[in-house]
């Protein structure tokens, strides 16, 4: 059996397998009832992605069993006729290298190929039971009527922000296009945010009895702000430690204007400066995600909850459409058991078959973690929230790209770990540098793309990726987050909010969730 | 990326570099490394779009919240030409698909809409 044959093996009974045993965990899920789905059955999804990677990696292990096994062919040679090295030409054969390459240019380009027909699929739906937001349906029942000119009312979220909101709602306020409104939704503030909120001459509304987070404050305000919004009347939802860029809403504005079946716009965001190099991690992934927005012509994976707009139609639809047609209760906005209620509005709003863009004119400053246990934490829920999220909506054809990077950071842990075993059994073995040509060269490929895709984000983000190692070990940690979630998912464990607090320098517990 | 260079004190024995399941680790490490290369690549060169190569029609009707406008083109086409990015498409080519053979007579919810 050659290596080809196992690679393309292993990734067709890979994804055969992966596919029956979603199916089956999705039906499990989704045959229980919605308000309140069964965690036993959820807590296999993380287990389901982690094993399927796992699969596919020891797939791959035994086929490569059964294939020649290389071996070191160590030359001497002497380079600029002092320098005497060592070096192994040891590399794989071009069939091997031409087999590897297709098969994972073909699984990307599947994937794409799948997530735009499906999207092709919802905005043509004519189905307005399963598909009420899609563009037909939306165009059908406003055509012809004038409901009055695009205008913005801002809910800010804010829980103890007293720090930050001063730079929030003057980047809201200096705006070419202002917003109409801008409300301030204090949830359980014990510092000065609803003072400064009044000081800038916004409104405030505060939360009763609020014990679901920003979720819940965001619901309750909903509740008392959509009944009075129009058709145009567009709802931004910001977040108390993001500044916009100028232009933003003026961008936002033109796209609700221009396409009245545009239900919403998120924003791209960047990190703010500082932090040193943690702080320069996060900028550049930060960097390479809305690079890739933007190379998908502003086609979403996420609504950031830093900062997006969405017409009233679009939240009422998904009020009314939750607990029987997606997760959660019915009359709520917001799902208050996701810990990523960002992502989850953007998995309901597209399995509702909503149009949204993030245009590359919609740019905001994000807060960054200042220490590694403030990153964890954060990325933990983050991942966690993303696994929950794709359990509790199952396999659904909006949900495909979803699952896709979800198989692809799990298959990533296994690579990446392997990876970094062969380079510590190499270092650990041999008695002097051994260089291997071949793939001193693949390094040289990645170095290019790593500065390629930051590049816009200056100089000192360039030669961080040109460095290669440091930006591993920062995927490594990443993926050491992504084991721990499942992992706490699998055992059930609590997954607990942590609010980093800007102007106490800490992180303070918030509390937790089942 | 896969070992580039090795460097160490014989930590451990070197004849372990020398079994089957060293070779293995190896070539595994190796083929995901390749994989991983070639997406690598592909994100370098700018992304493909082979939709946009063919000329976009007129839409039908507006899609702006203006009953009387104008019914303009597809931001895809004609302003992504003009702005780049900046006007990039909310749906993709699926304004593409928007029909503009006909002007669509009002109230007619099957034509000129994506």
């Amino acid at each position: 059996m050659t290596v080809a044959v196992t690679v393309a093996v292993t990734v067709a009974v890979t994804v055969a397998v992966t596919v029956a045993v979603s199916v089956a965990v999705s039906v499990v899920v989704r045959g229980r009832p919605r308000l309140n789905p069964v965690r036993g059955f959820q807590r296999l999804i993380g287990l389901v992605i982690l094993g399927m990677t796992g699969l596919a990696a020891v797939l791959l292990w035994v086929g490569l069993s059964r294939t020649h096994t290389p071996h070191q062919r160590l030359h001497h040679g002497v380079v600029l006729g002092a320098w005497e090295v060592l070096y192994d030409t040891q590399a794989p054969s071009w069939p091997e290298v031409l087999i590897a390459i297709a098969v994972a240019l073909l699984l990307a380009a599947l994937v794409a190929i799948l997530e735009r027909r499906i999207a092709t699929r919802y905005r043509r739906s004519e189905n307005a039971g399963a598909t009420p937001l899609s563009p037909k349906i939306v165009m059908a029942q406003t055509r012809g009527v004038f409901h009055g000119e695009v205008s913005v009312t801002v809910l800010v979220p804010a829980h103890n922000e007293q720090a930050s909101l001063p730079a929030t709602l003057a980047s809201l306020q200096q705006q070419s296009v202002p917003p109409a409104r801008i409300v301030v939704v204090a949830d359980n503030c014990t510092d000065g945010t609803v003072q400064v909120a009044r000081a800038a001459g916004c409104e405030v509304f505060e939360t009763v009895d609020n014990v679901h987070k920003k979720a819940g404050g965001l619901n309750q305000a909903l509740h008392w702000l959509l009944p009075g919004q129009g058709e145009n009347d567009v709802v931004m939802v910001m977040d108390a430690d993001t500044i916009l860029d100028q232009g933003f809403l003026e961008t936002a504005v033109r796209r609700f204007t221009g396409d009245r079946a545009l239900m919403a716009v998120g924003g791209l965001f960047y990190g703010e400066p500082g932090h040193g190099l943690i702080g320069l991690f996060q900028r550049n992934e930060y960097a390479r995600y809305s690079r890739e927005i933007q190379r998908r012509r502003g086609r979403v994976y996420v609504l950031t909850g830093t900062a997006s707009l969405f017409r009233p139609r679009a939240l009422r639809t998904v009020a009314a459409s939750r607990g029987r047609l997606i997760p959660g209760a019915e009359g709520e906005v917001y799902d208050t058991a996701a810990l990523t209620e960002d992502n989850e509005l953007t998995i309901a709003l597209k399995s509702l078959g909503a149009l949204m863009v993030s245009p590359a004119g919609c740019r905001v400053v994000t807060e960054l973690m200042p220490t590694w246990r403030a990153l964890w934490n954060q990325r933990l829920r983050w991942q966690r929230g993303a696994l929950e999220n794709v359990g509790a909506y199952g396999v659904t054809p909006q949900t495909l790209r979803y699952w896709a990077q979800q198989f692809g950071i799990g298959y990533g842990v296994f690579a990446l770990s392997s990876y970094f075993l062969l380079l510590g059994l190499m270092i650990l073995c041999n008695d002097g540098w051994v260089w291997f040509p071949f793939w001193l060269g693949l390094g040289t490929v990645f170095m290019v793309e790593r500065v390629v895709t930051v590049w816009k984000a200056g100089w000192r983000a360039r030669l961080l990726a040109l460095t290669l190692f440091p930006e591993l070990f920062f995927d490594l940690f990443l993926d050491a987050v992504f084991v721990k979630g499942v992992l706490d998912i699998s055992l059930g464990r609590q997954a607990a909010w942590k609010h980093h607090n800007q102007s106490a320098g800490h992180e303070l517990l918030e509390g937790a969730e089942a | 990326m896969i070992i580039v260079l090795a460097f160490g004190h014989h930590l451990l024995p070197p004849w372990w570099l020398h079994t089957t399941a060293y070779g293995i680790l190896m070539v595994f490490v190796a083929i995901n490394t390749i994989m991983y290369g070639a997406l690598s690549v592909a994100k370098v060169f700018p992304a493909l779009h082979p939709t946009e190569w063919l000329p976009r029609k007129r839409r039908s009707e507006t899609r702006s919240i203006y009953p009387d406008g104008e019914a303009d083109q597809p931001p895809g086409g004609r302003h992504r030409a003009e702005h780049g990015d900046e006007h990039g498409d909310a749906d993709g080519d699926a304004h593409r698909d928007e029909q503009a053979a006909q002007p669509a007579p009002e109230g007619d919810t099957q034509a000129g809409v994506d």
